[in-house]
């Protein structure tokens, strides 16, 4: 019975498929949605191409598949992947429809399956990948997400039923470290690159997972991913197979076995560095020459972002996304808003909007969040529209904010009215992922203003 | 007044160094002692008026019993004594008899007769949760793994809104004496005002809680549309 359901969900979601492709739909889940419904355990009957690499962890993930899809088809591979982040059954479904015949039969040569860390110990033993890509793992949403050792424990378990997969990881990582322990594992990581991170309100890694010692650094690239030992047992980084050596704003240098290789990057973002690090290790992996993966890198670029900058008559103008709820990314963004010391104004428009009314919303991440970074004396004004504005304004004065710069209001567009530009360099807007329209609104309008203000030729 | 933040290092989880926080730009002339996991707790020895401590990893939660276990006597006097306790989030099952993962009990304190349980699924409660202590109404929300049982007869607050120690109890958290421990976040001490002047007064606090008017302002808020008919406090649950 089994057995013929998963012929039906093969040849129903392949159907699908075509008909979504013939209508130039392809980028959607649905044929995917498709064959899981009707075949529970589709994922772990449909045929796998003999390079299947699956990509979890907390940040980079669909930026990961991306690049690396990007950079096996210019090494020569097939290559099945989505681009879209669909990363639970539909979309993993989705893409390995497109990695078989209608026989079952592998069609390509490689299928890279982005996977949400929740999902993975469930998902991961039926796909059992050759390679399972752990990029880091770092708070994130509470109310989804727990906390960061759930996560690792939940990629561990996922690593645990999959024995024969190899886990490349991110060495410099201590919460992913116990992340297939009892799998081969390919570690990556860099030496200290003078990135200069601040210190953070929380840390992910406070005290060692194997004893509870305290982690000493010899170093931090960001966060808590650097090099570390445990001061008490003695626990400490993987052994790093490659090892990002050095950087600057198109190339580092990678250091393995057989010597340093130059790499090209899309950028010196310090998270970039650490993913196309990521990829060189599995790309040398599978046995790739470091000549031929640099050549294919040259051109390779991370997914077009939802973020931007221009400058207009003179002012930087930033849109920054911050996940609301993810205080690594929130902090990471205001970080970065405290580290340029241009003179700046601030514009959020950060909380969901409800149509319900009825419907609550947490606050707890405001406080895992580093609104200190915004104490600044760069920073002239904070105005933030959003429904838990009373929320923010408190947590800004908490941060030690002067009450004069701040104005919280309740609307978001409401922004605008108190956006005043005279005076300044730059200015951030920072949104959420479900306010980008009104982020875009609020872009547009600053845009003109600063034309009309400062005028065209400036 | 001195304040024992009892390993702050790990109370660090589901925005509860927001109490810390809050406690801090509050009692401006207080000393806070910071106990982290390495150190001898500095109370064994000493006197001191509030001891802190809030949510943490499942893992650090293991610690920290290890870390406590061997000054369970000097604890139980404390709070025979009145020293307020304030034990935020899952950092309120240390103080119970055992912590359960489907049938692996982990020994906690025993210092009152509950126990907590969670499945080795590691199923998610998130809700919001509106509440009674004596005359304040308290506000937060609660987001866990696991749950509280057999509570005996020291609840902190009766349940208006949300869940209780357990889905099937309307009574929520510990209160004995001066020691209160609740799985409400928010963190529970910024949201609250009210109730964070209260606890505090306990500990010989007299003055206003930091930014008072604009941290009644969002409780006020926050009250309001908690109290709005058909509020949906529970989020879900799942992994």
């Amino acid at each position: 019975m089994n057995k013929f359901r998963f012929w039906i969900g093969l040849w129903g979601g392949k159907t699908f498929l075509f008909l979504w492709k013939l209508f130039h739909a392809e980028r959607d889940d649905r044929p995917g949605m498709v064959s899981v419904r009707i075949c529970e355990d589709f994922l772990a009957r449909v045929a796998k191409p003999k390079l299947t690499i699956v990509v979890t962890g907390t940040n980079g993930k669909t930026t990961i598949s991306n690049m690396l899809a990007e950079t096996l088809k210019k090494l020569g591979y097939k290559v099945a992947y989505n681009d879209w982040g669909a990363n639970h059954n539909a979309g993993q479904a989705r893409c390995l429809l497109d990695a078989v015949s209608i026989f079952n039969k592998p069609i390509k040569d490689v299928a890279i399956i982005e996977a949400d860390e929740l999902i993975s110990p469930v998902n991961v033993p039926r796909l059992k990948p050759a390679y399972l890509i752990v990029n880091n793992v770092s708070r994130d949403s509470m109310l989804r997400n727990g906390n960061p050792e759930y996560i690792a424990d939940r990629l561990r378990r996922a690593a645990e039923g999959s024995p024969e997969s190899v886990v490349v990881m991110c060495g410099d990582d201590p919460v992913s470290s116990l992340i297939g322990e009892n799998n081969r594992r390919v570690a990556f990581g860099a030496k200290y690159l003078g990135t200069n991170p601040l210190d953070t309100m929380v840390d992910d890694y406070p005290v060692c997972l194997k004893c509870g010692g305290k982690p000493r650094y010899t170093y931090r690239n960001y966060r808590n991913i650097g090099e570390y030992k445990c001061s008490k047992c003695g626990y400490k980084n993987s052994e790093r197979d490659y090892l990002v050596e050095s950087a600057n704003d198109t190339h580092m240098v990678v250091s393995e076995k057989g010597g340093k290789f130059t790499y090209p990057i899309p950028n010196s973002a310090i998270h970039n560095i650490y993913n196309t690090a990521a990829m060189v290790s599995i790309l040398r992996d599978i046995g790739e020459k470091p000549e031929n993966i640099a050549k294919a890198l040259e051109s390779i670029k991370p997914p077009a972002s939802r973020e931007g900058s221009e400058v207009v008559c003179g002012v930087n103008i930033h849109r920054k996304l911050a996940k609301t709820h993810n205080p690594t990314a929130v902090s990471t963004v205001f970080e970065n808003i405290k580290k340029d010391k241009s003179k700046k104004l601030l514009l959020m428009v950060l909380d969901e909007i409800f149509e319900n009314p009825k419907k609550s919303e947490t606050v707890a991440w405001f406080y895992d969040t580093d609104y200190e970074f915004l104490n600044d004396e760069s920073v002239t004004k904070i105005v933030l529209g959003g429904d838990r504005y009373l929320d923010h304004k408190l947590r800004m004065l908490l941060a030690g904010i002067d009450e004069s710069k701040i104005i919280c209001i309740p609307k978001h567009l409401d922004v605008l009215n108190y956006a005043d530009i005279s005076d300044v360099e730059t200015v951030y807007i920072v949104y959420d992922i479900y306010t980008s329209a009104e982020a875009g609104k609020v872009t547009a309008e600053i845009t003109e203003r600063i034309k009309k203000e400062r005028g065209e030729t400036k | 007044m001195k304040i024992e933040l009892l390993f702050p290092e790990l109370s660090t989880v589901y925005g509860d160094a927001g109490n810390v926080l809050y406690l801090k730009k509050t009692c401006k002339d207080a000393e806070f002692i910071e106990t982290s996991l390495q150190s001898k707790p500095y109370f064994i020895e000493n006197d001191v008026d509030m001891i802190c401590l809030g949510s943490m990893t499942e893992k650090s939660q293991i610690f920290a019993i290890n870390a406590l276990k061997p000054y369970v006597n000097r604890i139980n006097e404390l709070i025979e004594d009145g020293v307020v306790f304030l034990a935020t989030g899952n950092s309120m099952e240390l103080f119970g008899e055992y912590i359960a993962e489907d049938d692996i009990k982990t020994e906690a304190l025993g210092i009152f007769p509950f126990y907590s349980k969670r499945s080795s699924e590691y199923f998610r409660h998130n809700s919001m949760f509106l509440g009674d202590f004596e005359d304040i109404e308290v506000v937060g929300c609660r987001s866990q793994f696991s749950y509280i049982y057999n509570q005996c007869d020291y609840s902190f607050m009766k349940v208006k809104g949300g869940i209780g120690n357990n889905p099937d109890d309307l009574n929520e958290g510990i209160h004995y004496k001066n020691f209160f421990a609740t799985y409400v976040l928010g963190p529970i001490l910024p949201l609250n005002p009210k109730l964070t002047k209260h606890i505090l007064s306990l500990a010989g606090f007299e003055g206003d809680v930091a930014f008072e008017n604009e941290a009644m302002d969002a409780y006020n808020l926050r009250l309001e549309k908690l109290k709005q008919e058909g509020v949906n406090f529970i989020l879900g649950e799942h992994w």
